[in-house]
């Protein structure tokens, strides 16, 4: 599929891609509009197209709500949480693609974690944590309840098998002569994986990465059920907008907002290796 | 594979899987508490419904803290979930939130499972004239506070039901005249559900037709209604149900939701109001019919929370010429109860809770609270000439005071049965269903009864 | 011995390593690598799956004096398979995932050949697509309700512009499940395109360039080797959507609550409500270990042909 030239076949693309933006970028466009309207403005009919802007909701969500605080621990939670699944995951996916450890089962058994509801285990690690909190090691490691510790774990549980899956494919991309003949160069496994290994991956890494950032930061249940709220995150924080005096859509809108700003740095920060990235599995040929 | 590397790991999982037989799940362990740290300064945890009174409930805990040093932690939990967030916490014995909020229906559910301290050594030790216990409206004493003779909360707000009205509709001439022409009786606040229904078809009109002499540009309804799936739909219901002398369960224990009232009521809301209402009555809650008022698109509401009036009163700096007025819901009924603060049986500070539950529920701080647009349940703010003056917060009281007067001696079984809060959930569901038509009213009361009979394990037992 | 092994015994990094000479075999080397992810898993998800277990075999009701009773047996299970509001529920779910999964797997492989051919804004293209991926489901499902809206809301102002009938999107009993399933289209077909693009990319050049000197059609390069060539990468965008759309719950919470009455009532909502409302803990538990029963099942099958080829490969090298 080689580049062409500029044809009417690149101009009936755009125009799909276009419209298909429309689709895909329109509720964002609603979101953002209606963080900056007055309550009066936003339940209407018609809907209202223009209206006097305003910083009330933003006002409202940081200062009444909180959302400061609600920012930094899901920053936390993801960033921590993501680094754990990739460091962890990555040596895991590493094994499995090249050295097939349990042939696929252990894999397999590994995904299945992830089939699980949720809600039938919200309580179990309610427990788990209530009882860790009151240990020792629970509260040097912040794993009791309301604490960022245990919403760390939850996230790394979910995401673990995620990472792994995927990871997993992006390793099997790398040719094995690249390692064979690192190791005849004297290279240690351990050095093979690290020095040699993992740049090639790097871009498969950084996609994981955005993938387990989002959903670690998207999430609502465990958050819901596990924080009070010293470890309230961001999305339990906006569910607290569904209030006694109905739904507060603007400082909803304005903390939804806010919420997508750094998982669009993150998107923007890592483009530069998704862009590079994935095209090295033409080595192998 | 090779056998070395099967054999390999194969023992790792052996040994994961040994460690893991060794710390296998023990049923509920009890939480071992720490004896509590050594603190000067005590701090109660208060659950509460998210953004409710946000700024009052705010001014009064910071009034609390200077006045006894003791400080407070508000939490806020959104209304829909509020209810699973706190009996986990009560299950688990956690002891986070020691001052709990109780809504009526849940009220017997966690007093009889242990949940609640009873508060009657706290009142009886505290001074009456801090607590006027007496003043507390009548009609919610047994409903909102009391199980089996123990008091185990003190109520804060009351969302108790009446009717909002555009008067400046019921009051025009021409609709008037028009009204007696069709219906043959006169306009007037409806007093029964009949008249409500015919005031409902009455006012529904298309864009095109007119409205108080004016020509309409868009759909007008006769209804605003909470038929969405929210806990706000049964609670209309239970005012035509109650009503007409119906209960959701009878007193022998049997849900009374499928019985002939039961259908009649549930039938009389799909095909008499519903088809009188906005199209958005489907999703709705109570937020959307207040929008929908002040949006022009209503002339009244069903049975709906009088405590909306701050809101609902903004019609009038919307529509031209609109004026609202608050009543008693036909038949004088209509969902009733309180949100009241309760102390959790393993809060670790409830002298401190009681403290703060008496203060919130004082008459002065009732007072400002009303003064800021709260709902209160002491009669004597109700009454209170003063207060009732600020239009703007205190229109309502009036009604309020009536529906109270008239059910003073009003019970309801669901207030006796220690399941309510699960009942009130499949209610919900089952009425939602049949407003949407996902099934016949019939059908939607068989599975209602049966999910009540399932909850109760057959009869419900009532506690009187 | 096979080729590892013998690879490893004689490589000279091998020799060269260790104090005493004392160097982990390949396999032990490789078990080392997974432990950590295998210690995480083993205790923070097979520790509540055990104690879920337990619930599931006893008489489990949380808010009453029952508290964790008696063994049961297989009661709870029964009590499932007999509930007819539980097939409901499945039923609901399995619609969902069956048109939600299709679309965005149709759609999302569309958009990631037409991003792939496409020459310029590339990079901004892909971002703005993460974007309906980057929001809370729990917050924009609450703004797509007000979009839904049927007298606020926004796409009933373009069908009343278009001269259009108003639909009542979640309250209607026809359109409330496609309006849920339009929001999760909207979520995660980008979530699709992207992961399908990184495998386009990552294809080799030269089998194509082959083809085309071959005078291959570009159907007979799609059937016969973009598609199989790809086919790992969309079994695997498959199954996760696949699993993650069986479990959908944040969306229909913030959009419908399962309403209007049991419409949207999702097999995970259900549970929620019999776990967290209801608080019986033994019978959602036993629905959950039916749910993971089937969802194995099904990812065994789809997996299976995917797993043997992985494993294959890595048993060549």
């Amino acid at each position: 599929m080689e580049r062409r030239q500029v044809t009417g076949g690149d101009l009936v693309r755009y125009a799909i891609i276009f419209a298909l933006l429309i689709f895909f970028l329109f509720p964002i466009y609603w979101m953002i509009a209606t963080s900056f309207k007055a309550p009066g403005d936003i339940l209407t009919r018609p809907p209202r197209w223009t209206f006097q802007p305003t910083l009330e909701n933003y006002f409202y969500a940081f200062e009444q709500a909180n959302f400061g605080l609600f920012i930094k621990n899901t920053l936390i939670v993801a960033v921590v949480s993501t680094a754990i699944v990739i460091v962890i995951g990555s040596l895991a996916a590493y094994s499995f693609a090249r050295y097939d450890v349990g042939a696929g089962h252990l894999m397999f058994f590994i995904l299945s974690t992830r089939m699980f509801p949720a809600i039938a285990v919200v309580i179990p690690y309610f427990v788990i944590f209530r009882d860790l909190g009151n240990t020792v090691i629970g509260q040097a490691l912040s794993l009791g309840l309301d604490r960022l510790g245990a919403l760390v774990v939850c996230y790394t549980m979910f995401n673990l098998p995620f990472g792994i899956w995927l990871m997993h494919s992006f390793f099997q991309d790398i040719p094995v002569e690249l390692e064979d003949s690192a190791r005849l160069d004297g290279y240690s496994r351990l050095q093979v994986l690290l020095r040699v290994v993992l740049p090639l991956v790097a871009p498969g890494l950084a996609v994981t990465a955005i993938f387990c950032l989002i959903f670690a930061w998207n999430e609502f249940l465990f958050a819901f059920m596990l924080t009070r709220a010293v470890a309230r995150t961001i999305t339990v924080g906006v569910a607290s907008f569904w209030t006694q005096r109905g739904i507060l859509w603007g400082p909803l809108s304005a903390a939804a907002t806010v919420c997508v700003v750094p998982m669009l740095i993150f998107a923007l920060l890592l483009q530069r290796y998704i862009v590079r990235g994935l095209t090295f599995g033409a080595v192998r040929g | 594979m090779s056998p070395n590397l099967r054999c390999a790991w194969l023992v790792v999982v052996v040994l994961l899987m040994l460690g893991l037989a060794a710390c296998a799940p023990a049923p509920t362990p009890a939480a071992p508490t720490p004896p509590p740290p050594p603190e000067e300064k005590v701090t109660v945890n208060w659950a509460v419904i998210a953004g409710f009174y946000t700024d009052w409930a705010e001014e009064v805990t910071r009034e609390f803290e200077e006045e006894t040093g003791i400080d407070v932690n508000i939490v806020n939990i959104d209304f829909a979930q509020l209810y699973e967030k706190e009996v986990l916490e009560m299950v688990g014995k956690t002891g986070a939130y020691d001052v709990i909020t109780i809504e009526s229906g849940w009220k017997g559910e966690w007093a009889s499972a242990g949940y609640l301290l009873p508060l009657d050594d706290y009142i009886a030790a505290s001074d009456p004239a801090e607590i006027q216990f007496e003043d507390i409206a009548p009609a919610l004493i047994e409903i909102a506070n009391t199980w089996e003779g123990k008091v185990y909360g003190l109520p804060y707000y009351t969302y108790t039901q009446g009717m909002f009205y555009r008067c400046d509709l019921f009051e025009d001439e021409g609709e008037k005249a028009a009204f007696e022409a069709e219906y043959g009786y006169p306009l007037a606040v409806p007093t029964t559900w009949e008249q409500h229904a015919d005031i409902a078809e009455f006012f529904t009109r298309k864009a095109g037709d007119t409205l108080k002499g004016e020509v309409l540009d868009h759909d007008f309804y006769g209804v605003g209604l909470m038929a969405g799936r929210f806990p706000h739909i049964q609670d209309e219901i239970a005012g035509i149900l109650w009503g007409w002398g119906g209960d959701f369960i009878n007193d022998d224990g049997t849900p009374g939701v499928d019985d002939e009232i039961g259908i009649k009521a549930t039938k009389f809301y799909v095909e008499e109001l519903l088809p009188h209402a906005p199209p958005g009555a489907l999703t709705s809650a109570y937020d959307e019919v207040v929008a929908q008022m002040r949006q022009g698109l209503i002339a009244m509401t069903a049975s709906f929370y009088l405590d909306q009036w701050p809101n609902i009163v903004n019609t009038e700096k919307e529509i031209p010429g609109a004026r609202m007025c608050a009543a008693a819901a036909p038949g004088g009924h209509g969902y009733i109860g309180a949100f009241s603060l309760g102390i959790a049986a393993d809060s670790k500070h409830p002298d401190e809770a009681w403290e703060f539950v008496k203060f919130l529920s004082s008459p002065e701080a009732q007072r400002k609270f009303a003064l800021g647009g709260g709902t209160t349940c002491r009669m004597s703010i109700l009454t209170d000439p003063e207060v009732v003056a600020h239009r703007d917060v205190a229109g309502h009281y009036p009604a309020l005071a009536e529906v109270f007067d008239y059910n003073k001696d009003f019970m309801s079984n669901f207030f006796l049965v220690n399941v309510g809060g699960k009942i009130y959930d499949e209610e919900t569901v089952w009425y939602s269903a049949a407003a949407a038509g996902e099934y016949t009213p019939e059908e939607a009361m068989a599975n209602l009864a049966e999910a009540i009979e399932r909850i109760c394990g057959g009869p419900c037992k009532i506690y009187r | 011995m096979n080729d590892i092994e013998r690879f490893a015994d004689s490589s000279p990094a091998r020799l060269g390593r260790g104090k005493k000479g004392k160097v982990l075999s390949d396999a032990w080397f490789s078990v080392l690598l997974i432990t950590p992810a295998m210690i995480i898993i083993f205790f923070f998800a097979l520790y509540p799956l055990f104690y879920a277990l337990n619930f599931a075999l006893r008489h489990v009701d949380l808010t009453t004096a029952v508290g964790v009773g008696p063994l049961v047996g297989l009661d709870n299970f029964r009590f499932a398979l007999n509930d007819r509001f539980f097939w409901h529920a499945t039923k609901v779910t399995l619609i969902f995932t069956i048109a939600a999964v299709s679309v965005e797997m149709g759609l999302g492989i569309g958009i990631a050949f037409l991003l792939y051919q496409v020459r310029w804004f590339k990079g901004v293209i892909r971002s703005l697509l993460l974007l309906p991926l980057a929001t809370a489901p729990a917050a924009t499902g609450l703004i797509w309700r007000h979009m839904y809206h049927p007298d606020f809301g926004v796409y009933n102002y373009f069908l009343s512009l278009l001269g259009l009938p108003e639909l009542n999107w979640l309250g209607s009993i026809n359109l409330a499940l496609p309006s849920v399933i339009v929001f999760d289209i909207w979520q995660w077909t980008p979530f699709v395109a992207l992961i399908v693009l990184a495998g386009l990319q990552s294809l080799p050049r030269e089998p194509f360039e082959a083809a085309e000197l071959d005078g291959a059609s570009t159907w007979q390069v799609l059937r016969r080797l973009t598609f199989p060539m790809l086919s790992p990468v969309l079994t695997l965008v498959f199954v996760l959507r696949t699993i993650d759309a069986l479990r959908l719950y944040d969306a229909v919470y913030s959009l419908t609550s399962g309403g209007p009455g049991t419409v949207t009532e999702t097999l995970t909502y259900y549970l929620y409500r019999i776990g967290l409302k209801f608080f019986r803990m033994d019978r959602a538990s036993a629905i959950a270990f039916l749910f993971l029963y089937v969802t194995i099942v099904f990812s065994g099958i789809v997996l299976r042909s995917l797993t043997r080829a992985q494993s294959e490969r890595a048993r060549r090298l």
